[in-house]
């Protein structure tokens, strides 16, 4: 790769001679550390959303199809008027995705969404979306809602097999997801045909 | 005081620019999206694509050492033309070039001259070294085109117990984009500053079958700038004036066909460099040039035998030539080299009693061609004839080790021959900590190694370079402790603190018994130091990372800080959109402090800063980006190594490039 690489690296002789001093080099590095600082102190705005927004509306769009394909039993709701309740425990990774919801309606049902829900409050709520940040309380939340008609929804590997009823998975460059059907059949949930043919079924 | 006033303003502009970003951010926040995808149906919906170039394998963030990833968005946002461009960017990476070649640094070591031999670079898992020099490129030279970079896997510090050799201060692993991203023809040109213009053709698809496929061509050249060298400034060497000596012309072909088990990638590419610094004492005023020609085939077979075994295999042929023509009082001296090896490599990964991940593996090369060359044309004499052919094998064991959890060590050894050196051992002992979510901590203990190539040991020229084939391995052991924390909802931040010792490392120098120059065994030197990085976003429509390096790099022998170490490098990378998405502009500016020169003297520190504007929306399917590179036209240069006349080379000023892209 070269005439001569024999003359090349004599860093040897360089070591004979002495280093110039430069004073006022630290002035710089003061200066741009007080500015890196600063733009880090703007920049920790909390923020909304997270991962690709592309990533989330999608998912908001499974969340919706989840709740039409899925049956609760008309004691859950009060009334006709009451809205079907998307929750979402933990870090809320939705954003702003979720309120394309707004004007939708499931059984003519309108949608109502609650971000951070806390363990002892999910009264009210039919589905559940659990993030995956709650990764160390799951077991915790899934024993919150035994029994009740909540659909348990994820997006974290491993999820499923851990007790969630619905989670969504990569599946190469798209959205899949798997369905723990022993953890719906313990409640008085029904799961159209439809959700078990397209979803990937795991016990 | 000078460089503090420019400083000062370059802040202060890139914090007016930061805030009126992020204004109209805020402004332009009540944005309609565009598809309402509640209204697909759960079929149509399970066919969006979400996941592109930003989603990685789970195994890069599962190595134990810091590690970067830099997503072909990035690289169209800011503008990189070369990969030299985007370790520039990171953290702890100072990367300089010489007009001849690029020469990647990083915590604190930077051997001019070095042909990047401490670094490994691979092509989605295929190593770019080549068996004579171990070089590897970061600039032009690099034979794939960056615009085919789906994304650069960056980890830092040693990795041999996985790679072998070479994978001594850092590994880079480009993995390149699928056939199914392009999804048909894509078209692309650019024209720059120094009439530098680029081309690419692109194909590629995925058919229903399975069967995907990338073809590409890209084109490059360039005439270069006019540079003045006070060093020659005399009458009989054009008063230090060189002109149209910079030029650069390289062009290169990528094709990757995958069907079921199978990955089959070629690559090829060839560039020529005009050198305009006339090393090694060669003539000013006649073109010295050197060509780089760097090529392989690598069929891969993965294959997933049941839930808990994956077996994965490669073939692979490469070629790598070297011609350089160096006049000397009109006689035209050429120095040839050619590298031609093929081997294989086998893993089998096995995951045991749920907890355990094992992953064993063997390596194999033939060093066909390993011939080195060097002759005057006319009249013809002989300098040196050096043909070599040799093998290098491997065998590895990996743990992954899951205890519990929160909790994974990593541990391994491999085992490397070469015939032409001592063999070595290189074990490593990671620890991945999750303790609460969100918080990451990572311990590393490596060792690492590079073999003496064929030029370090048999290079000899009758005059005044003599062989030395004894060399030993030079080796490095490193410990690292990685803190990652994310704060809010999106934002990381990493901590990084490492300690670095190599021994032996080979260098040249002068045998006084008779005065010729030899390789040798010669420099022990300590690294360590710190690294902080903050990345993440707000929304989607505000995006960056920042980062503060300091290192320190001491030969242990002298004392003294090596020859183009930097202590303190700052990056800052901004993004944002504009205009719902009309505009996308990116800003980024680095800071890099002084450095030593080969002569003791000191490069001075420099802050640069680089633009890009790229929409994707002025016309359907094209894509349009214009950058200016070293927005405010700082003057600076870079320690040039001991081939050169001058201490230190200037490097570009202002630059601009305009970039169209078209897919259909």
């Amino acid at each position: 790769m070269d005439a001569a690489p024999h003359r090349r690296d004599q860093e040897k002789t360089s070591r004979v001679h002495g280093e110039a001093a430069l004073p006022g080099a630290r002035v710089p590095v003061t200066a741009v550390a007080i500015a890196v600082i600063s733009t880090m102190l703007f920049l920790c705005c909390p923020g909304s959303a997270h991962g690709t927004e592309q990533e989330y509306l999608v998912k908001t769009a499974f969340l919706y199809n989840f709740a039409k394909f899925i049956e609760w039993p008309p004691t859950v709701f009060g009334d006709k008027a009451e809205p079907l309740a998307i929750c979402v425990v933990g870090q809320d990774c939705f954003g702003n995705t979720l309120r394309m919801l707004k004007n939708k309606t499931v059984e003519g049902r309108i949608i109502a969404v609650r971000k951070g829900v806390k363990t002892n409050d999910i009264d009210g709520c039919h589905v559940l979306f659990i993030s995956g940040s709650e990764k160390e309380n799951l077991q915790q939340i899934l024993k919150a809602v035994r029994g009740v008609p909540v659909l348990t929804v994820g997006d974290t590997d491993g999820f499923a097999r851990a007790g969630v009823m619905i989670n969504l998975v990569p599946v190469g460059s798209r959205i899949g997801f798997e369905i723990n059907l022993g953890a719906v059949e313990e409640t008085p949930l029904k799961i159209s045909s439809k959700l078990l043919k397209l979803g990937k079924t795991i016990r | 005081m000078r460089i503090r006033a420019q400083l000062s303003t370059c802040v202060a502009i890139g914090l007016i620019v930061i805030t009126i970003l992020s204004l109209s951010s805020s402004l332009v926040k009540a944005k309609v999206y565009s598809t309402d995808y509640t209204e697909l149906s759960l079929e149509e919906l399970m066919n969006v694509r979400v996941f592109g170039a930003s989603r990685f394998d789970q195994k890069a963030s599962e190595v134990p050492s810091f590690v970067s990833i830099i997503t072909s968005d990035e690289i169209r946002k800011y503008g990189y033309r070369t990969l030299a461009d985007i370790l520039n960017s990171l953290s702890g990476f100072h990367v300089i070039y010489d007009r001849s070649y690029h020469y990647i640094g990083s915590r604190g070591l930077g051997r001019a001259g070095d042909f990047n031999a401490r670094y490994l670079v691979l092509i989605d898992g295929h190593r770019i070294n080549d068996n004579i020099y171990d070089s590897t490129y970061a600039g032009t030279d690099l034979p794939l085109d960056v615009d085919l970079f789906d994304r650069v896997e960056v980890m830092r510090g040693p990795s041999s117990t996985v790679y072998g050799s070479n994978a001594f201060l850092g590994v880079i692993n480009i993995v390149t984009r699928k056939g199914e991203e392009f999804n048909g023809s894509e078209v692309s040109g650019s024209v720059g500053s120094f009439d530098t213009y680029t081309g690419r053709y692109s194909f590629g698809e995925r058919f229903p079958n399975g069967f995907e496929m990338v073809l590409s061509g890209s084109a490059f050249d360039s005439r270069g700038d006019t540079h003045y060298f006070k060093e020659f400034d005399d009458p009989s060497t054009n008063n230090g004036i060189m002109r149209n000596g910079d030029s650069d012309r390289s062009g290169s072909g990528f094709a990757k066909l995958s069907y079921k088990d199978f990955i089959l990638t070629g690559v090829f590419g060839r560039r020529t460099k005009g050198i305009p610094t006339a090393p090694y004492e060669t003539d000013f005023t006649n073109q010295s040039e050197a060509t780089d020609e760097r090529g392989f085939v690598d069929l891969k077979y993965t294959r997933s035998i049941d839930d808990t075994t994956t077996v994965k295999g490669r073939l692979f042929y490469d070629h790598y030539k070297y011609k350089g023509e160096w006049p000397y009082s009109g006689i035209l001296n050429r120095d040839y080299a050619l590298g031609r090896w093929w081997g294989g490599d086998i893993m089998l990964i096995k995951r045991l009693f749920d907890k355990h991940k094992v992953s064993i593996g063997a390596e194999y090369t033939l060093n066909k061609r390993q011939d080195q060359r060097n002759y005057d044309e006319d009249p013809y004499v002989i300098y040196l004839d050096d043909e070599r052919d040799s093998t290098n094998w491997a065998m590895y064991i990996q743990d992954t080790y899951s205890p519990q959890d929160d909790l994974v060590f990593d541990i391994g050894a491999r085992y490397d021959h070469y015939d032409f050196t001592e063999s070595t051992t290189s074990p490593r002992l990671g620890l991945i900590y999750n303790p609460f979510a969100g918080t990451r901590l990572k311990l590393l203990y490596a060792t690492a190694f590079r073999a003496p190539n064929v030029c370090e040991l048999y290079y000899h020229e009758p005059a005044w370079m003599k062989a030395n084939p004894n060399l030993e391995p030079e080796s490095i052991k490193t410990y690292e402790l990685v803190y990652e924390q994310r704060l809010f909802d999106n934002l990381h931040l990493t901590a990084a603190g490492f300690y670095n010792k190599i021994d032996h490392l080979i260098a040249q120098t002068l045998d006084p018994a008779d005065g010729f120059t030899f390789f040798k065994n010669l420099d022990d030197i300590e690294m360590k130091g710190f690294e902080l990085e903050l990345r993440g976003g707000w929304d989607r429509l505000f995006k960056g990372r920042m980062s503060y390096t300091y290192q320190d790099a001491r030969d242990k022998n002298t004392g003294r800080t090596p020859v183009n170490s930097p202590k303190h490098l700052v990056k800052a990378n901004f993004t944002t959109h504009l205009w719902k998405d009309l505009f996308i502009p990116g800003i980024e500016m680095h800071y890099v402090s002084d450095a030593k020169a080969l002569n003791g003297t000191k490069t001075g520190g420099f802050f640069i800063t680089n633009f890009t504007l790229l929409s994707r929306k002025l016309a359907s399917n094209f894509e349009v980006s214009f950058n200016v590179y070293n927005l405010f036209d700082r003057k600076y240069s870079y320690p040039a190594s001991s081939e050169y006349r001058m201490n230190t080379i200037e490097q570009d000023g202002r630059t601009f490039r305009l970039k169209i892209t078209y897919g259909f």
